[in-house]
């Protein structure tokens, strides 16, 4: 979440607002100046950043509730403070030096309160330049806050500057942004996933924490002793999960494809085995999982910097897509996006340019695929394409292209040229952009996790919860 | 802790290593703009030679101690008195130190704490003063 504007801190909202101090000759006992803030939820998490104090009477509505308040309460300090900031840039403003404060928390803030922090000088002394005032702050009904008295050493020469300009902050909670993209499937069932061929520890505890999480009823496949003696290295507790003991890794596959076929399983996840050795086993002609579609691979991405979910795709499949194979990719991610609720997701065919240029296929690609979702030959979505990745995802930067679009600075799906490509925006997404990722195969009979090693178990739980949701709507439409 | 938990002389602290980040998020939460704070330039030709941390960022870090620590969880903060000694500098190491002082019994739901509330970096005194917070009874019932 980004603080719009920064401006809004400082009443005069004049980002090149002067600051001038009043010298010790120039204050009069009885002077006193004022500063209004309201408080936001934010400043209660940024205060509780700047000063440690986590303590959840000001940051958890339950437990405030518990001690006898009715929500969640600014830090008393944080009330205080703004004393400070009028010391600080007003009264006497620059060039003071802060050298005692009493204060008496009478009363905490609220989310939304408008505070007003007043000081009034009381006494001054002439040979140590001190002054003395009071400090009241008060809220927008009046009651009293917070009471005392401030010691300063006030300015003798007279300083006028510009405010100081500060950056923009953000605010990351990452862990938040996995908790809400895990919680896309809450209220589901857990559903029975095969696990194929879980040997070795990180493996097999994805499965159990999906299972923990209640996404999925794992059924492991694969040599039942090598996992037990994993789970037992690892110190994971098998209770109550089915195992299916199988020889080898390529047995796995074939097991947790037959059960797949047959409907026992509604998912798959991969386990320690290659990718290439499960998915031969998934596209089989005879016995397999195809479908009409073409299989493909779409990343979900939540990002601290773009407004909705990303999916990307396809970024671990298809290495060089055809024509053809783009529109089924582009269904595929279609269904998806629809299924997790996105109304008719825009879709963006990215190129390195938003206009057509024979020489670059992705650009030809793109129009002949914006022309096929025209004549109804992909449907659900709203293509728009060939669009730079900046077109794609910026408002500003396609204005300033001249792109009149709903798609363009706005995508929800982005149809990358190539896997490599799609690979790079991302691992880049991931790795600079802190962005939280899930990952799924589409396009077989059932919806497939294929972890890398590289993933978290963060990252395993959320495309468990994506195929969770997945499975269900299949369901769902099979009867 | 709960206030029947509580002795004299018991104590707890954090330490910090106030960034210029810090400063720039305590600017921003206070409002308090200014530029000793924030502009190297404009803080060199100061009486302070550099800058400096916003005295009331380093006095949060009481709050820190009292509301984590020292009492902890539940804690109503209702008085403080600070002494600002010495400048704290980006980079510099906060020791907040808070001691219980006195323990004043109340009939109510919560007791009166005193703690003295120091706050150092190397030797350095930076702050100190005394906290008065409010800490909840264990049995709140037969109080």
């Amino acid at each position: 979440m980004k603080i719009e504007n920064l401006l809004h801190l400082w009443p005069g909202k004049d980002r090149h607002a002067i600051i001038e101090n009043r010298t010790y000759d120039e204050i009069v006992v009885g002077d006193s100046a004022a500063i209004e803030r309201t408080l936001k939820h934010q400043d209660i998490q940024l205060f509780a950043i700047a000063s440690g104090d986590v303590n959840p009477t000001h940051l958890d509505d339950d437990f405030a509730r518990d001690c006898g308040l009715n929500a969640a309460t600014g830090h008393g300090m944080w009330s205080a403070a703004l004393i400070s900031a009028v010391l600080g840039v007003k009264f006497p403003g620059p060039g003071t030096v802060y050298t005692g404060q009493n204060l008496r928390f009478h009363a905490p803030a609220r989310v939304g309160d408008t505070l007003t922090a007043m000081i009034t000088a009381t006494a001054k002394d002439d040979a140590t330049k001190r002054v003395k005032l009071d400090c009241v702050v008060t809220n927008q009904s009046g009651a009293l806050l917070v009471s005392g008295e401030a010691e300063v050493i006030a300015p003798t020469q007279k300083i006028s500057r510009e405010i100081t300009r500060l950056p923009d902050l953000m605010f990351e909670d990452k862990a938040a942004r996995y908790e809400r993209l895990i919680g896309i499937s809450k209220g589901l069932e857990p559903v029975p996933m095969a696990v194929v061929h879980p040997c070795d520890g990180q493996a097999l505890r994805g499965a159990l924490d999906a299972r923990d999480a209640g996404l999925i009823v794992p059924i492991l496949i694969g040599p039942e002793e090598k996992i037990r003696a994993v789970a037992a290295a690892e110190g994971m507790a098998l209770d109550g999960v089915s195992i299916i003991d199988v020889a080898h890794s390529h047995a796995a596959a074939e097991t947790a494809v037959r059960m797949a076929h047959e409907g026992e399983v509604r998912a798959l996840m991969k386990g320690s085995l290659h990718t290439d050795e499960l998915m031969s086993e998934v596209v089989k002609r005879d016995g397999g999982l195809r479908t009409s579609r073409r299989i493909s691979h779409v990343f979900l991405m939540d990002l601290p910097t773009y407004s909705t979910r990303l999916l990307i795709t396809d970024a671990a499949i298809n290495i060089e897509p055809t024509l053809e194979e783009k529109a089924d990719i582009v269904r595929n991610a279609i269904d998806m996006a629809i299924t997790l609720g996105i109304e008719r997701p825009k879709v963006a065919i990215l190129a390195a340019v938003e206009t057509v240029h024979p020489k670059m296929r992705s650009t030809t690609d793109a129009a002949a695929l914006c022309k096929m979702a025209d004549r109804g030959q992909i449907r659900g979505g709203l293509l728009d394409g060939p669009l730079a990745f900046d077109n794609a995802v910026s408002l500003a930067a396609a204005r300033t292209k001249g792109i009149c679009s709903e798609v363009a600075g706005r995508a929800e799906i982005l149809l990358v040229p190539d896997l490599e490509s799609g690979n790079m925006i991302a691992k880049q997404l991931e790795y600079l952009a802190n962005a939280v990722a899930a990952g799924i195969v589409l396009g077989a009979r059932v919806p497939i996790v294929l972890t890398s090693r590289a993933d978290n178990a963060k990252t395993r739980a959320a495309s468990c919860a994506i195929a969770q949701v997945l499975a269900h709507a299949k369901n769902r439409h099979n009867g | 802790m709960y206030f029947e938990e509580l002795a004299v002389g018991q104590s707890a602290e954090t330490v910090r290593v106030v960034t210029q980040a810090d400063i720039v998020a305590f600017a921003e939460v206070s409002g308090d703009r200014n530029a000793v704070h924030l502009s190297p330039e404009y803080a060199s030709k100061t009486t302070f030679k550099g800058v400096v941390a916003h005295g009331m960022l380093s006095a949060s870090f009481i709050s820190g101690v009292l509301g984590t620590k020292l009492p902890g969880e539940g804690t109503i903060y209702i008085g403080q008195s600070l002494r600002f000694l010495a400048p704290v500098r980006p980079g510099d190491a906060v020791v907040t130190r808070v001691t219980v002082k006195e323990i004043r019994a109340t009939a109510k739901s919560r007791g009166e704490v005193i703690c003295l509330t120091t706050s150092r970096v190397g030797d350095v005194i930076v702050i100190d003063g005394e906290a008065t917070v409010l800490v909840p009874k264990l049995n709140r019932e037969a109080a």
